[in-house]
């Protein structure tokens, strides 16, 4: 299934939009997900080879082990830099 | 129970009327606070101007689970976060973490675990615009370190 994906500040800007999509059987860990992504988008997997990489499910954040489900809201970003 | 104040929008953070509230409780015998300000000189560069970009769903959800912790583990009697988002330029606030409690250590270990959870949990980016253009901020290992030393 296709799975709808938010992405947001310097990938936001990087990937031009700030949804992006990818087809993914559903339950899958966050792991999986991300490999999925890094597949589909340079972006992400250098992101993600840098260590500059966070998902979030749900508005929590998620580790690697954490699983997403059909319905489940993922997100996609840098580490934060608030405060 | 703690009684708290919490807001992410574009607005000014009147930081007199937010240390009066916290000061109001009159059995807190001790006042923390801190306020992050956008900064002139960042990385050896002039900053004009900063945009801060939040994820608002997650936002106030990830600055209550923190509260909530912070109460659980200190005694505080009131709890205070106001975060801009938007448009900043240099001086303005960015940030205001307050906390009142009966004694000092409670105080400011409390306004410390929060800001140092917020640096790396809720998610807010900066972009400084510069004479050579926009940048968005990295994060900090240091800040990493800072809020790994509360786990």
């Amino acid at each position: 299934m296709t799975l709808s994906i938010l992405v947001f500040a310097s990938l936001r800007e990087q990937l031009g939009r700030g949804q992006i999509s990818l087809a993914i059987d559903l339950p899958c860990d966050v792991a999986t997900l991300k490999q999925g992504l890094a597949k589909q988008y340079p972006v992400i997997a250098t992101a993600e080879r840098n260590g500059a990489l966070l998902v979030a499910v749900n508005q929590q954040m998620a580790g690697d082990e954490a699983m997403v489900a059909v319905g489940d809201e993922v997100a996609l970003f840098p580490p934060v830099t608030g405060g | 129970m703690s009684q708290i104040r919490l807001a992410v929008n574009e607005h000014w953070i009147d930081v007199a009327e937010h240390l009066s509230w916290l000061s109001a409780d009159h059995n807190a015998g001790a006042v923390v606070n801190f306020i992050g300000q956008v900064r002139q000189q960042n990385l050896n560069e002039e900053v004009t101007g900063l945009v801060l970009e939040h994820y608002p769903a997650m936002t106030e959800k990830s600055l209550t689970g923190l509260i909530e912790q912070a109460a659980a583990r200190w005694p505080l009697l009131r709890i205070s976060v106001f975060h801009r988002v938007g448009a900043l330029v240099p001086g303005d606030p960015i940030v205001f973490v307050g906390v009142s409690s009966a004694h000092r250590d409670a105080a400011f270990e409390g306004a410390r675990f929060l800001m140092d959870k917020l640096k790396t949990q809720a998610p807010f980016w900066k972009k400084e615009t510069t004479k050579d253009g926009d940048r968005w901020l990295d994060a900090r290992a240091c800040d990493t370190d800072a809020a790994a030393s509360w786990d």
